[in-house]
């Protein structure tokens, strides 16, 4: 089997994990979301999408439900790790390096996992973020490129011009200094690996929101058979301390955001939809108990969604904690019973040696098989 | 207390840097001129009559204009940077000039609301973008910057793009160069950061964690400072009851009493049972003077200034500059700037914002500030007050390295006149080598002319030298 193509998105800011794959079983949900609680199935014009008799989907996630349907889309609940922070940005630098606690690598998981990659890609567009910033997940991977938008990878020059500046640019930078001298060489690869291809260059045609764009444009470098193996992809804003809202508001807005930009993606792929295992995943879930503002603050376990043509779906993987008092973590947080590197080594191409895990994660041993992907 | 020796000693420099700023500098022509013909610029080079660009120009100013390498050389790098430290004795009428006539920088809240978003916004970036490039009081405007990522404000989030206005004037750069208590203090009861981080909604019997913990996390303490969980939910309790005014006074902060928590709360080691105001007080005074600050502070600022592995022993120099001064912020800095440490530090890749204001000084262009070059910040990842979260821009190099197209673009926007509002000489295409030569300071080497010589003369020509790699650090 050829390795699948891994598209990571980051729902940077702490996604409310219960409000969007809702536990409507669960008696002390309702409890502790007087205000944001979503209504079980069938009890409102708006509300839950029944899963398996325990979870509902958000409404907001609606699009998505055909890919549940059709046993390509899982979701694991209450994960994480033990101690994590209820800081955003250290939850973050602990995901993205792969390790948590203190001497964490300064690389990301997903570039030494690119590292491994047996067949040498020679490909500029092997790994492509597409973000302000190149994300830690694929900091240390020397071929990877951070846009916004694929017309950025073009030098604003025309054709024979172009080429001449690109020579030039290629001297000064095969002589400077790392790291800007091999930044500068990469930055070049990729502007002439897009070269030519309109069809993946054009600016997308598609409407809706910056994330189903630059899942688009994915789409579209997977069909230019460009040599992409990974990408990288954000959709941030779940911060939602104020005022997230219900059945509607501010985060049902965002999670159609999400859902429709992932049944977009699929879509669009066709067949390559097969070869494509795509993993949302947060830094955290939040608090169960919502607090005063109508808002939840900084919890502990959060959902990962996995997705894709080959990913064993249809069902929300990992064991329940419970929200009862006895069962809640730390200041009221929901438990983690999965760790997020379970999750992830799960989507790794099988067969890798256990030396080569723990590169990807270091100090690590598998607890929960998962079987998120066919053995 | 400033001595009578002193005192002569700073006037004297004020009045030598005044003339020296006075003389007409030599001319970006001037400069081009004395790289005259190759073998002359190997020789001009290796005799080392054109000064190489001071580190304290490139880190602590946004690179050099004209004739600013020439004056630190005559001055001393030290006396330059001590004067930069007193900004209210540094005449600044360009820039003040320039930002003179945009209304809406004057304007309180919630008079500020009669403005559309969009014209409240281009202001506050067009007056950012004017003073970084023509303000004489650079290391002024440096400190805005690390402030602004210190307290970032996003603009996108409910009405935070009127208030940044007031935030920017009122707290970022009234304090900017002040006293760090000061600065937190104002920044703690600033509409926009009560907005920003949900300080409005947190009031008594349902409290919101948002600002209580960012406070300590990244304000203050650090990650790594000691508080735990339940120091947060308790400064949450704490600071209940300061709102943002919705309606009529839009804008306007005032403090509710009903929506106060007025049990005893206990935060660090502090218990706090003495009423609102003075409690707010304590706590920061607490945090201000709580060795983790003073070090979190000084590691910030060596990873802006000096280097992103900042070098232990200066982060406990400055850390230690930090509490002496009870937050002096130019004590603090001023510990850095004169250490070997920054003198000595790597190179370190620009951020967008200073690559582009550095290319913009450097080559004297002219700038109105306007959309058209705030739109190529935005094309290379920082657009200012753009970053959502509370974090601010980084201040690594690996975010930002992969983004390198986007900055060669901008070169090539600036020196193809594309950018609107915004010019640079067209002739410096006119011989890409002398532009190269001239930015650098210092004679090309072999692979490097033929790189420029592959790029011919014209406006691209141009962008080639602007794009040289040694121009992406300072």
């Amino acid at each position: 089997m050829t390795r699948p193509i891994l598209v990571v998105v980051s729902l940077r800011g702490g996604v409310d994990a219960l409000n969007a794959v809702v536990p409507y079983r669960d008696v002390d949900y309702y409890r502790l979301r007087p205000t944001l609680a979503i209504p079980p199935p069938g009890k409102a014009r708006r509300a839950a999408i029944d899963l398996n008799g325990f979870y509902g989907l958000h409404p907001s996630l609606a699009p998505i439900v055909p890919l549940w349907e059709r046993r390509e889309l899982a979701v694991v609940h209450a994960v994480g790790w033990p101690g994590v922070s209820h800081s955003h940005f250290e939850a973050w630098e602990e995901i993205e390096a792969g390790a948590v606690g203190a001497n964490r690598p300064p690389s990301g998981w997903l570039a030494r996992a690119l590292a491994l990659s047996p067949e040498e890609n020679a490909s500029a567009l092997r790994a492509v973020a597409f973000a302000d910033t190149m994300p830690i997940l694929l900091s240390g991977s020397p071929g990877a490129t951070a846009v916004r938008s694929l017309d950025e990878l073009r030098l604003a020059a025309d054709g024979p011009r172009r080429r001449s500046l690109a020579a030039s640019l290629r001297l000064l930078y095969g002589h400077a200094a790392p790291p800007v001298g091999a930044a500068g060489i990469a930055a070049l690869d990729a502007a002439a690996a897009i070269e030519g291809r309109a069809g993946a260059a054009s600016s997308s045609s598609r409407a809706g929101s910056a994330f189903a764009r630059q899942l688009g444009m994915i789409a579209r470098l997977i069909q230019a058979g460009v040599g992409l193996e990974t990408a990288a992809v954000e959709l941030g804003g779940w911060d939602f301390h104020f005022g997230a809202g219900s059945t509607e508001g501010p985060m049902a807005r965002l999670l159609a955001e999400f859902a429709e930009g992932v049944a977009a993606f699929a879509n669009d792929l066709g067949p390559d939809w097969n070869r494509v295992v795509l993993v949302a995943i947060s830094e955290f879930g939040r608090r169960a108990q919502e607090n005063g503002s109508g808002g939840t603050d900084h919890g502990q376990g959060g959902l990962i969604v996995v997705a894709g043509g080959g990913v064993r779906g249809g069902r929300v993987a990992g064991e329940w904690p419970g929200l009862s008092a006895e069962r809640l973590a730390g200041p009221g947080d929901l438990a983690i019973t999965t760790d997020f590197r379970d999750v992830l080594l799960e989507v790794l191409p099988h067969g890798l040696s256990s030396a080569e895990r723990e590169r990807v994660f270091p100090r690590y041993q598998k607890k929960r098989e998962l079987g998120l992907l066919p053995a | 207390m400033q001595d009578r020796r002193t005192f002569l000693q700073r006037a004297g420099l004020a009045a030598a840097s005044a003339a020296a700023a006075c003389r007409r500098g030599p001319s970006f022509q001037a400069l081009l001129d004395r790289f005259g013909t190759s073998p002359a610029l190997d020789e001009a080079g290796a005799a080392g009559s054109v000064p190489p660009i001071p580190r304290s120009l490139s880190r602590l100013a946004y690179g050099p204009r004209t004739g600013d390498v020439e004056r630190v050389a005559a001055v001393g790098e030290s006396a330059w940077i001590e004067e930069q430290l007193s900004p209210a004795a540094i005449s600044d009428l360009a820039a003040r000039w320039r930002v003179r006539s945009i209304e809406t920088l004057q304007l309180d809240l919630p008079d500020l609301f009669d403005y559309a978003r969009p014209t409240v916004l281009d202001d506050l970036r067009r007056a950012t973008i004017l003073r970084a490039v023509y303000s004489q009081r650079q290391l002024f405007e440096r400190m805005v910057e690390f402030w602004t990522d210190h307290f970032n404000i996003f603009v996108g989030k409910a009405d935070c793009a009127w208030l940044k206005v007031v935030d920017d004037r009122e707290v970022i750069r009234r304090h900017a160069l002040g006293n760090f208590r000061d600065l937190l203090r104002a920044s703690a009861t600033s509409p926009a950061m009560l907005v920003y981080l949900d300080g409005e909604a947190n009031a008594a019997g349902r409290p919101n964690e948002n600002y209580a913990r960012e406070v300590m996390e990244l304000h203050t303490l650090g990650v790594d400072g000691g508080y735990t969980q339940r120091d947060v939910m308790e400064l949450a309790r704490a600071l209940t009851g300061w709102r943002v005014r919705s309606a009529f006074w839009r804008g306007r902060v005032f403090f509710e009493k009903i929506r106060h928590d007025p049990g005893i709360k206990q935060v660090l080691d502090l218990r706090l049972d003495s009423g609102p105001q003075r409690d707010l007080e304590e706590i920061l005074d607490r945090l201000c003077s709580h060795p983790a600050t003073a070090r979190h502070l000084a590691a910030r600022l060596v990873r802006r200034f000096v280097s992103e592995n900042p070098p232990e022993s200066l982060v406990a120099r400055v850390a230690a500059a930090f509490s002496a001064s009870r937050g002096g912020i130019r004590q603090t800095l001023s510990a850095l700037a004169h250490s070997e440490e920054f003198r000595q530090s790597p190179p370190k890749l620009r951020r967008p914002f200073d690559f582009a204001i550095a290319t913009l000084r450097a080559v004297g262009a002219s700038t109105d500030g306007g959309r058209a070059m705030q739109d190529e910040l935005e094309r290379m990842g920082q657009l200012p007050f753009g970053w959502p979260t509370p974090d601010g821009f980084p201040d690594t190099a690996a975010p930002w390295k992969a983004r390198l197209l986007s900055r060669w673009n901008f070169a090539l926007d600036l020196s193809g006149g594309r950018i609107a509002g915004t010019r640079m000489d067209s002739e410096l295409g006119r011989d890409p080598a002398r532009l190269a030569s001239a930015l650098l300071r210092r004679p090309l080497e072999a692979a490097e002319r033929r790189a420029l010589a592959l790029a011919g003369s014209g406006p691209e020509a141009a962008a080639v030298a602007l794009c040289h790699p040694q121009l992406q650090v300072c």
